[in-house]
């Protein structure tokens, strides 16, 4: 069994990941495997997102706001996160207790790039929109 | 793939006011010089700080910064801000919009 298959079947059992979620994530890892090209593609064969999306919008009756759309390429945001990873275990620890003060609880030692995938096809489905004076949506394409 | 070209657009109300093509091959070259003649001191720094455990990490900054420049193709950023919004509603008067391909 390959360490990502491995991997998928721990957060199945630590229950960080739900049932369909998993079946997801193994369909792609064996799409993958079989391919032996980069995770990109679900299990019905259709391409993988290539862009995430970020829109913003002015709330329905504000006039005067900006509206914002930002095209970023997956690969870029792959490339992104894993600079976390290369960060020395001496500054996790110094990074770890700043974004805790800032009110973010996210800890760097547990990060881990193989993480990247099965959170990149998750985003194919993610659709946020947020409320408020403006209207905040972010999805894969 | 590398980014060639950064477009630069300004509009306004439809008419095409600025097309601004920026030719990033001329930046590419300067960097991957600076980057050439950096990498012997990236590389003797790395080796002298490899038994603190940041020597690796030098490294594979240092080379990624190759993978984050050719993961740029394709990165658009659209700003269209309304003009004086009126009764009729909201009317996008300025669009700016940056891509890199």
């Amino acid at each position: 069994m390959s360490e990502e298959k491995r991997k998928i079947l721990e957060m199945l059992a630590d229950k960080k990941i739900s049932v369909d979620d998993a079946e997801k994530l193994l369909a792609a890892v064996s799409d993958r495997a079989g391919e032996g090209g980069t995770a990109s593609g679900d299990a019905s064969g259709k391409p993988g997102p290539k862009y995430l999306r970020v829109l913003v919008e002015p709330a329905p009756g504000n006039k005067e706001g900006d509206r914002v759309n930002i095209r970023v390429p997956l690969n870029l945001v792959r490339a992104g996160l894993k600079f976390a990873s290369y960060i020395p275990p001496q500054v996790r620890d110094k990074v770890n207790s700043e974004l805790k003060d800032k009110g973010v609880p996210f800890d760097l030692n547990h990060f881990d790039p193989r993480d990247i995938e099965a959170l990149l096809v998750h985003l194919n489905d993610l659709t946020v929109e947020v409320e408020g004076k403006e209207k905040v949506r972010v999805f894969c394409e | 793939m590398i980014p060639l070209w950064l477009w630069i657009r300004v509009e306004e109300k439809g008419r095409r006011r600025l097309v601004l093509p920026v030719p990033l091959i001329l930046v590419w070259l300067l960097l991957a010089a600076f980057l050439l003649l950096l990498m012997p001191l990236v590389l003797l720094a790395g080796l002298l700080l490899w038994f603190w455990g940041w020597g690796k990490a030098l490294l594979q900054i240092y080379f990624h910064i190759f993978v984050m420049i050719g993961s740029l193709s394709g990165l658009k950023i659209d700003v269209s801000s309304p003009v004086k919004a009126g009764r009729g509603g909201r009317e996008d008067g300025k669009l700016t919009r940056i891509i890199l391909q």
